[in-house]
């Protein structure tokens, strides 16, 4: 460890003024040339960072006083830049498979659930103290497999989170966008409720509350009667650093006649935080999905997915991203009978846990969706603040939404 | 029997001390005629034990009584509904109403909301507004819910005839089936 320091050390030496520059590319595997989503690129000496898109592109303004860049992702060697060499060319990065990765079978004496409980309780203790995070949201909604809506922005999320009881986080947003279809065949159907003005059924307001709870996962799994629902399986393999890391798979029963989860929890043994999850609704308990009746609605979740990471540098432990998609169904008397679905990426792309100034109740952002914030930019903030880039097919989506 | 009664008025001071508005916008409005008003209670639902699963016993222990009221929209009411409609909205707007899930435009939808902590709810809400049949508040009381016995307390609900029976004219004003 002494050696990495060192290394940095000297190589801040040598760079002088450092500007900032654009770092852009595609990150693959060497072997497959097949793209590396969610990859970290992070600026080591200040923890700011970006991560690749789902086709593996990445796009990242380098921080002033940076030095050295890394582009990281489980089970690949890792790769180093010098800012200074560092041009504005948009390039291929191609990442080695670490051999040495290979997940092994651990047994313990202790069940894999409780385990898992006591790295959970750990993390929430150490997430647990006054933050504010920097971030790049968006959302794509989805109404009756059509996309139908697309916002993005800048917002900064305030969070105490041993406050009070129940977690809440001020947000103010600072830049944002907000397409959506407002096509007169969509909306024109008598009776209809308008679905082009409807408030979004995901709520910004707790986006990012995911990262400090760990609701789903304790209430959902880890709650007695749920538990015995599932199989834990532990393994255990080395990260790009070759330290020893360990995953703990959550098993679905297949004999369980309930909507369950599956996935896949990986923490760090030695420092005890939870690193990535890899949740969804487990495809084969997708048959016990009902449709719920509430006397004045009825709904159902056809699917879930929850991917959410963190970093652990320098002593800090940092959310980084989450993405959620929910797909649901709702009918609401003759008005609605549609079913909606919401894939949102939360990117943060800065981290402070010495703040001192919580913005004032009023001063703070009350709605529950960007819509009602509508077009409000200085500048392409999503082309300068190192939004996670859109992915092909993401552009293709928001360039139909535009042309409505 | 006394004691149910008995039981069931101290719930009822609790709730209308810690709630007082949308307690006492039932009170007000139960005997009025633009309104349906329902009450449901566990043990008049008659629900037989074996019909429900244990998850659903165990929920339906937390839950102490449900009370419906509607308004029924009609041609000659209608400047009443936006007065009665904005009345219930502008309670709903307390900090103490967490909202659990909404949909819908500012208009027409539908809301959940609870009063409580997370795992210790004392009262969900559900509201539901329709331009052309009227609004409906329900409110769930009950000791230490969670948002999971909630939705079980409902499939039990499904199971009792009474229950049927008695939220007939709330299924028919939002004409859910």
């Amino acid at each position: 460890m002494r050696k990495i320091v060192l290394f940095f050390f000297s190589l801040s030496l040598f760079t002088v003024n450092a500007q900032s520059t654009v770092f852009e590319g595609k990150i693959m595997d060497k072997a497959t040339n097949e793209s590396i989503p969610f990859a970290n690129v992070i600026a080591l000496q200040t923890a700011q960072g970006v991560i690749s898109n789902e086709d593996g592109v990445f796009k990242f303004y380098i921080p002033k006083n940076v030095t050295t860049i890394e582009i990281s992702s489980l089970g690949y060697h890792s790769k180093k830049f010098e800012v200074a060499k560092i041009d504005s060319t948009f390039r291929t990065v191609l990442l080695e498979i670490d051999e040495i990765a290979l997940e092994e079978v651990i047994v313990t004496n202790k069940p894999v659930a409780t385990i898992l409980s006591g790295i959970i309780s750990h993390s929430k203790t150490l997430l647990d103290k006054s933050v504010k995070l920097e971030t790049y949201y968006r959302e794509f909604v989805k109404i009756n497999n059509k996309y139908s809506k697309f916002a993005d922005g800048l917002i900064d999320f305030y969070l105490q989170p041993k406050k009070k009881d129940k977690l809440e986080a001020k947000l103010i947003v600072n830049q944002s966008r907000a397409y959506q279809l407002i096509g007169a065949d969509e909306i024109d159907k008598k009776g209809k409720a308008d679905l082009a003005e409807m408030d979004s059924f995901f709520d910004i307001q707790k986006a990012a509350n995911g990262f400090f709870s760990y609701d789903y996962i304790e209430k959902s799994i880890l709650r007695k009667k749920n538990e015995p629902n599932y199989d834990f399986e532990l393994r255990s393999k080395k990260d790009q650093y070759g330290n020893a890391i360990e995953v703990i798979f959550i098993i679905p029963k297949p004999n369980v006649e309930e909507v369950l989860l599956e996935g896949k929890i990986t923490y760090d043994p030695v420092n005890r935080i939870v690193l990535d999850i890899d949740m969804k609704m487990s495809e084969k308990h997708k048959k016990n999905v009902e449709i719920t009746n509430m006397l004045l609605f009825k709904y159902a979740f056809y699917d879930i997915q929850i991917k959410q990471s963190y970093k652990y540098i320098n002593g800090k432990y940092i959310p980084s991203y989450k993405k959620t998609l929910l797909d649901v169904y709702i009918k609401f008397g003759g008005q609605m009978n549609d079913r909606l679905m919401s894939i949102s990426d939360l990117m943060v792309t800065n981290f402070d846990d010495t703040i001192t100034n919580i913005p004032d109740k009023n001063a703070a952002f009350k709605e529950q969706s960007l819509y009602p914030n509508g077009m409000n930019y200085k500048e392409n903030f999503w082309e300068t603040n190192n939004a996670m880039p859109l992915s092909e097919n993401e552009e293709r989506i928001l360039k139909t939404l535009k042309n409505n | 029997m006394k004691k149910i009664i008995a039981s069931l008025m101290l719930v009822s001071l609790i709730a209308c001390d810690q709630n007082p508005s949308l307690q006492k916008y039932f009170v007000e409005n139960t005997e009025s005629s633009d309104f349906i008003s329902v009450d449901v209670s566990p043990s008049i639902l008659n629900i037989k034990p074996d019909a429900l699963t244990a998850e659903q016993q165990e929920a339906l222990k937390t839950f102490k009584k449900m009370n419906v009221l509607a308004f029924k929209a009609n041609e000659q009411n209608k400047v009443k509904f936006d007065t009665e409609r904005t009345k219930v909205t502008e309670i709903l707007k307390d900090e103490k109403y967490q909202q659990l899930m909404k949909f819908g435009s500012g208009k027409e939808g539908a809301a959940v909301y609870f009063v409580g902590n997370d795992d210790v709810i004392e009262e969900f809400v559900l509201y539901g507004n329709k331009n052309e049949n009227g609004f409906a508040v329900v409110r769930i009381l009950g000791d230490k819910m969670n948002p999971e016995d909630f939705v079980t307390l409902f499939s039990a609900l499904q199971k009792s005839d009474i229950g049927k029976e008695q939220l007939k004219p709330l299924e028919d004003l939002f004409k859910n089936n």
